[in-house]
């Protein structure tokens, strides 16, 4: 059974369609990406399953319960988690202020827990646990906004656009990060523009185009797949 | 003749104090300037009048009934109007124009039930008056100092000390990440509200006492000196908002007992402008660039 199933799920805003019908399913203990270029509708995807944007028509099934019709909050509290794109840490809260939120729906000794977990995978955080998020630079918020994600014990982890930004050997980092995540046992749903990267480490992909799913498979085959290197990997 | 007005001012301050913390609470977590306040506020002190003099509920329950039913009212605003507008992404200042109505609706409808004239507000018991260094000082006077005080701290304790005051802060900050973070953001906005606006109305209350009157422009009057309050201490901040209204009370006092107290409100405000002149972001506000 899959962990999260999407059936012809369908995303507007106002009169914009952005996401027009897409199905596809992610795998317990699986790293699945999503990739596309710009308006792709891959972000609008992401923020539908956690359900700050509302969907249209279709069905989202989580762990097995239809949670087409829950606020945000229970369908965190059930398991899901989004690192948004662009970081959106709390600016004038510090690292471990920061980290707390993530853990809002946990008790106080599974707060503990994280943290311990969150500093040990990002080590540079817990130098940082006193300093307000908004003075971190990028790569360091890019962390402690997967910490915080991960802060709920989540089934499934989605991060959209992880590198976005980044210096080259930062993103190869949080690349090894995502899949040691993954080891440790939380499905991955991400979503990048970065996608030679994104495949290498990937079980499946899908490839979507203005709001459609266009192409999917494995993620080694993707990533040698004609039209996808021709279309985001450079033509190399 | 200082002491006594140093009393005085503290009285009026606190009362200006807990309706300014009503502005701060929603501001704090909305940005959003909740003109209604002020109309609860009065509301509080009708409300007494309703359910005491006219309809003979026990006291402690009309003070209990006149809080629960502003705290309702405001509510019901956020639910019914100022929630919807949110969700349709319109500007800011819709919101505020909608809160302005609902004040409008609400001094109105007290006017209906009530007239326009000044009603006596009756207190839950009476008071003989002492004398304390050379002034003369009516024991309610310490009872508000009292209970804004008391509120004063279950508030700071509740914003700093829970973690529902952290996710309120948080929604100040990113109210859709705080959404990610399984926080029930409408819920917190809605308790805010109620939390607010009962400070409001009980401030109403305690007004309508210490003056043994209320009407409705005590709605303009008091209500924009406890807005001022709180934009001077730094709109958004607790404690900003308990020494803003001290200032703005003190001063006025001073102002009324040493100088003129018909220009007293005039007198008042010249100060606060000078003073925000200074210090735009009020008191205790920090000065924010924002990032472009």
């Amino acid at each position: 059974m899959a962990l999260l199933e999407i059936r012809d799920m369908h995303t507007s805003y106002g009169n914009i369609k952005a996401v027009k019908g897409i199905s596809f399913e992610v795998d317990q203990g699986e790293i699945v990406t999503l990739i596309g270029s710009n308006g792709a509708g891959k972000s609008t995807t992401l923020n539908t399953i956690v359900g700050t944007v509302p969907i249209a028509s279709g069905e989202i099934w989580f762990n097995g319960a239809n949670i087409t019709k829950l606020p945000c909050h229970e369908r965190v509290a059930l398991g899901i988690a989004l690192s948004p794109e662009g970081r959106q840490v709390f600016p004038e809260f510090s690292v471990e202020a920061n980290l707390r939120m993530g853990a809002y729906t946990m008790s106080k000794s599974e707060l503990a827990e994280g943290q311990e977990q969150a500093y040990t995978l990002f080590p540079i955080l817990k130098e940082r646990r006193r300093q307000a998020a908004g003075t971190l630079s990028g790569g360091e918020q890019q962390m402690l906004a997967v910490a915080r994600a991960l802060m709920c014990k989540p089934k499934l982890l989605m991060l959209d656009e992880p590198s976005l930004g980044l210096a080259p050997l930062i993103v190869a980092e949080i690349f090894k990060l995502i899949r040691r995540i993954n080891e440790m046992g939380t499905t991955i749903l991400l979503v990048e523009q970065n996608a030679r990267m994104a495949l290498r480490i990937s079980n499946r992909g899908y490839v979507l185009e203005t709001g459609n799913i266009v192409l999917s498979g494995k993620g080694s085959d993707l990533a040698v797949d004609e039209k996808v290197r021709a279309a985001y990997l450079g033509g190399l | 003749m200082f002491f006594q007005q140093f009393i005085n001012g503290l009285a009026v301050g606190s009362i200006y104090a807990l309706v300014a913390v009503g502005y701060s609470m929603v501001y704090g977590v909305l940005k959003l300037i909740n003109f209604a306040n002020n109309a609860f506020m009065v509301a509080g002190a009708f409300l007494i009048v309703l359910l005491y003099s006219w309809w003979h509920v026990p006291y402690w329950l009309t003070v209990i009934l006149s809080l629960f039913l502003c705290g309702a009212g405001a509510v019901f605003m956020e639910r019914a109007s100022l929630n919807p507008i949110r969700k349709k992404g319109a500007p800011g200042i819709s919101a505020l124009i909608c809160t302005v109505g609902y004040s409008t609706v609400i001094t109105n409808l007290l006017l209906y039930i009530f007239g326009s004239q000044t009603i006596a507000v009756p207190s839950f018991s009476t008071f003989s008056t002492f004398t304390l260094l050379g002034a003369v000082i009516d024991p309610f006077t310490i009872i508000i100092l009292a209970t804004a005080l008391v509120m004063m701290i279950l508030l700071t304790w509740l914003t700093y000390g829970t973690k529902y005051g952290e996710a309120m802060r948080a929604i100040s900050q990113n109210s859709v990440a705080t959404q990610l973070m399984g926080v029930n953001v409408n819920r917190i906005i809605t308790i805010t509200f109620f939390i607010g606006t009962v400070c409001a109305a009980l401030s109403g209350i305690m007004i309508g006492i210490y003056y043994s009157a209320v009407d409705t422009t005590m709605s303009f009057t008091i209500g924009i000196k406890a807005f001022a309050a709180a934009i001077l201490g730094g709109i958004g901040i607790l404690h900003g908002s308990l020494v803003g209204g001290l200032v703005v009370g003190l001063l006025e006092t001073f102002v009324a007992g040493y100088i003129s107290a018909g220009y007293k409100d005039a007198i008042a405000f010249v100060i606060l402008i000078l003073v925000l002149i200074i210090r735009p972001s009020g008191l205790f506000g920090k000065q924010t660039q924002q990032k472009v």
